[in-house]
């Protein structure tokens, strides 16, 4: 079920809403168990197969947290860690890269040729939930949290609707205690509400707009002007960041309007100075999980050589490149930054920059960077991505097209407002009139537009895709 | 944002979900019954989300809502899910779709093989080329192009080449020298009424030329028909796609003859069979579709004749000039049946996006017309529409 259609904001919401709060109110335990049964619903009316994979998903992690928790601190445990890692890993491995991996092997050795694997469809948001899953046995391990006696909680821990399909990928230490101990207030269901309806717009109405032209743009690539090429990477490029930050400003809205409260996902990526900086601020659940259960665990930055920290930084990047999806496209997409975080650390680039002489270059630095990255990232192989830098960096097609003109035309007022929407404009105002009363009614009324707007759009059922569903 | 205003903004946002959603759901209770008792849990999200999509509360308020949001932020190509439901804002203010460019070489081929068959059968035939209501390029927004006249010309030229006897209204409206825009409705892709009553006469006066059948050109004078009109009132098919709150809401007029006219009407839709008589008031209009503003559902144009019938048959009881006509027709000779009715003992109009039960030449066989007319403007160019002979 996406987030932006009717019948989750007007059928299922209102529906979780009410008996939530006026039946199950009594009774935690009752308000976890339906929480559950809704999650489970929300997954299922997309993909009613699925479901069953994401139940197994919770029995066995459910399993695995009630002996990591019984032989802690015995040779035991790490053994269960070991097959934790085993099934999660397995699971998605089957589900996301088996195709891609015999497909790249039969290249390779020509016996493996008369193999033939089924079509095997990818289990919608199954790296998220696979992640928090990881996260949940390990953190018990680590003694982060709490083992759940009670399978309803693990299931709810992973399958929890506002988060389930496109993160923000929350840690099993961070909800822990809310799981059972949460407080409902009204301050947090409204600010919950607040931050969905900023979601829902940042989603509807400029990240699908912006999808309108960038699609246009990949689609007849290897023959757009140069122009047109620049216009759909930078369309890309605010596409996925409304979309994606849309999305988990709706989880975490969701999250607070039932007493739950997730960790930021986005501060603001497009204003970094660095690839360093950048991955601080873009998709920070996943930084962090990979920093967490991935780049510390190898040794991180505590090595005895340069060349085992490059190892380490390289295993993550080439990890959080297939993370996003079984294409070379992606890897090669991971180990752009790889490259660009080496070239940051070992190099006079990271020298302090005291007087900020050189910010407005390090930020153009970073955003080329970044949106030509975006280009392979929306790519569907590398061909096309080749063909799009082709457009881009040539004039073969000629600098300016009636495409670009078209579309820049249109799309123009979209754009406008999705580069002011990059900028922390909002922290900034608040912190030069702060709380005045004439901003905060003003603040409504545009809350109310957009929101209504938002519907307008959903209800028009124009195009309404989101990326990380894919994930 | 402040404690206060959040509450605020809260409540209207929560008054909003669960009045919509509680209406919807009641305006679906038909599906969701017919899936509890069918038990087709499995199957169910498809037909319930159409359900819920088509009967969402008040459904053409939020596209309005939408097409203010457009018009406020000065898009000029709303997009509707696929570059064919696209809607282009004209620089003469018009709403319309854009035609893709054809190669109309085999339409054509298809329209000299009826010509050369009725030939042989001793039926006349006329092709008479309806106008796009987009003149050219120059008034769609920049960097866009439509090809309905492009396509037109082509069409027009193989004809020509072939000497099929024809007519090009778009050539009449330049000779006449009309405001190309004003012959054209704002929200809707057809032409007026009175625009059809000026073409009706310029085919009717072509045909008592050319093959000598009596009319009274007096039936084609505007004066000569008391004007009814219903201001600021049609939203026309493009328009739905984009709500009234975006260019607004058409007039529409119902003329009404100033002379004694009698007829019979007999037409076959998917409804089954629909008879009709009387004077031309009676007969010619399907007053249903008039009665709301701002409909979302029945297009005022088609108060016309009334509804896009597969078939149906115009006897005038006060014309004595031998003519039975055979009209192949889209949705432009809504406004064309009427006038040419007027002058014809027997008007019979098939159109082929409905008719599958004969061919055009097995029709002429039965019903043995003098003239077959066929009249397609532009967005009409479609094999469907050119099955004429098998």
């Amino acid at each position: 079920m996406l987030f932006s259609s009717t019948v989750f904001i007007f059928i299922f919401l209102p529906v979780v809403l009410f008996l939530y709060y006026t039946i199950l109110k009594p009774s935690r335990t009752l308000q976890n168990v339906f929480l559950f049964i809704a999650s489970l619903f929300f997954y299922a009316w997309g993909e009613p197969k699925f479901v069953f994979v994401m139940m197994l998903s919770i029995v066995m992690n459910w399993m695995f947290g009630i002996l990591v928790d019984k032989y802690r601190d015995t040779r035991a445990s790490k053994l269960i860690i070991v097959g934790d890692l085993f099934v999660n890993l397995g699971i998605i491995f089957i589900f996301k890269y088996l195709m891609f991996t015999m497909e790249n092997a039969k290249m390779v050795f020509s016996g493996l040729n008369d193999i033939t694997l089924p079509v095997i469809e990818l289990p919608i948001g199954i790296s998220f939930f696979t992640f928090q899953a990881i996260s949940y046995v390990v953190d018990i391990y680590r003694k982060d949290g709490e083992v759940q006696k009670n399978i309803l909680n693990v299931g709810l821990y992973i399958a929890m609707f506002p988060q389930l399909i496109a993160g923000p990928i929350v840690r099993y230490r961070t909800i822990a205690d809310q799981i059972k101990n949460r407080k409902e207030t009204i301050d947090d269901f409204s600010q919950g509400i607040v931050r969905f309806v900023i979601g829902l717009s940042k989603k509807v109405l400029i990240a699908n707009n912006m999808a309108i032209v960038a699609d246009f743009a990949f689609e007849t690539a290897g023959e757009n002007s140069m122009l047109l090429a620049w216009l759909g990477a930078i369309a890309y490029t605010f596409q996925i960041y409304f979309d994606f930050s849309g999305y988990s400003d709706m989880a975490i809205g969701l999250g607070k309007m039932f007493g739950f409260h997730f960790l930021e996902n986005f501060n603001y990526p497009y204003i970094s100075k660095s690839a360093t900086e950048f991955w601080r601020r873009w998709h920070i659940s996943l930084g962090t999980w990979f920093r967490d259960y991935l780049y510390i665990p190898l040794g991180g930055n505590r090595t005895a050589t340069s060349a085992r920290h490059v190892f380490n930084i390289f295993i993550v990047w080439l990890c959080t490149g297939i993370w996003h999806g079984a294409n070379w496209t992606f890897i090669c997409w991971g180990l752009m930054y790889f490259c660009l975080l080496i070239f940051e650390k070992y190099s006079p680039f990271d020298v302090k920059d005291e007087h900020h002489k050189h910010r407005i270059i390090k930020h153009i630095y970073l955003l080329f960077f970044t949106v030509c990255g975006w280009v392979i990232f929306r790519a569907e192989n590398l061909p096309q991505a080749i063909q799009y830098y082709g457009d881009m960096f040539s004039l073969d097609s000629g600098l300016i097209s009636d495409g670009f003109i078209e579309y820049f035309r249109q799309y123009a007022v979209y754009l406008a407002a999705a580069t002011i929407g990059c900028m922390p404009v909002v922290p900034k105002l608040k912190e030069k009139f702060g709380d005045n009363m004439l901003l905060n009614i003003l603040a409504v009324i545009c809350l109310v537009i957009l929101f209504l707007c938002s519907v307008s759009f959903i209800v028009k059922s124009t195009y309404n895709p989101f990326i990380y569903f894919n994930f | 944002m402040n404690r206060n205003c959040r509450k605020i903004l809260s409540i209207i946002v929560l008054l909003v979900i669960f009045v919509v959603g509680a209406t919807t759901a009641y305006n679906c209770r038909g599906t969701i019954k017919e899936v509890i008792e069918t038990h087709n849990y499995l199957h169910c999200k498809s037909e319930l989300e159409s359900a819920l999509n088509e009967r969402f509360q008040w459904r053409n308020q939020w596209i309005n809502v939408n097409g203010l949001f457009q018009r406020c932020v000065g898009t000029t190509i709303v997009r509707g899910g696929g570059s064919e439901y696209d809607v282009y804002k004209m620089s003469n203010g018009q709403i319309m779709y854009r035609l893709p460019e054809r190669d109309m070489t085999k339409y054509a081929k298809k329209v000299t093989e009826l010509d050369r068959t009725l030939e042989e059968k001793g039926i006349h035939f006329l092709y008479v080329q309806l106008p796009n209501k987009i003149k050219d390029n120059s008034y769609m927004p920049p960097g866009t192009k439509t090809y309905g006249n492009l396509n037109a010309d082509q069409m027009v030229q193989l004809l020509r080449d072939e000497n099929i006897d024809l007519i090009d209204l778009r050539e009449e409206i330049e000779a006449a020298g009309f405001d190309w825009s004003s012959l054209f409705f704002k929200t809707d892709h057809h032409w007026t009424p009175k625009t059809g009553l000026w073409a009706s006469g310029l085919i009717m006066k072509h045909i008592s030329e050319k093959y000598g059948f009596e009319i009274n050109e007096d039936y084609y004078d505007y004066d000569n028909y008391k004007s009814h009109v219903k201001e600021n009132w049609m939203l026309g098919a493009v328009g739905r796609r984009t709500g009234a709150w975006y260019d607004g809401l058409d007039d529409i007029e119902i003329l009404e003859p100033k002379f004694d006219t009698d007829f019979s009407f007999w037409a076959v839709s998917d409804a089954g069979v629909e008879t009709r008589g009387g004077n031309f008031w009676n007969t010619m209009y399907l007053w249903d579709n008039l009665k709301t503003r701002s409909d979302f559902v029945n297009n005022s144009y088609s108060t016309y004749i009334g509804k896009e019938f597969a078939i149906n048959t115009i006897k005038n009881k006060k014309a004595h000039n031998g003519l039975k006509v055979l009209l192949i027709k889209e949705s432009f000779s809504g406004v064309l049946m009427p006038f040419i009715s007027l002058n014809s003992e027997e008007l019979t109009a098939v159109d082929l996006r409905r008719y599958k039960d004969q061919s055009i030449i097995e029709l002429c066989d039965e019903m043995q017309p003098d003239l077959v007319i066929l009249a397609y403007n532009p967005s009409a160019f479609s094999m469907s529409q050119f099955r004429f002979i098998k």
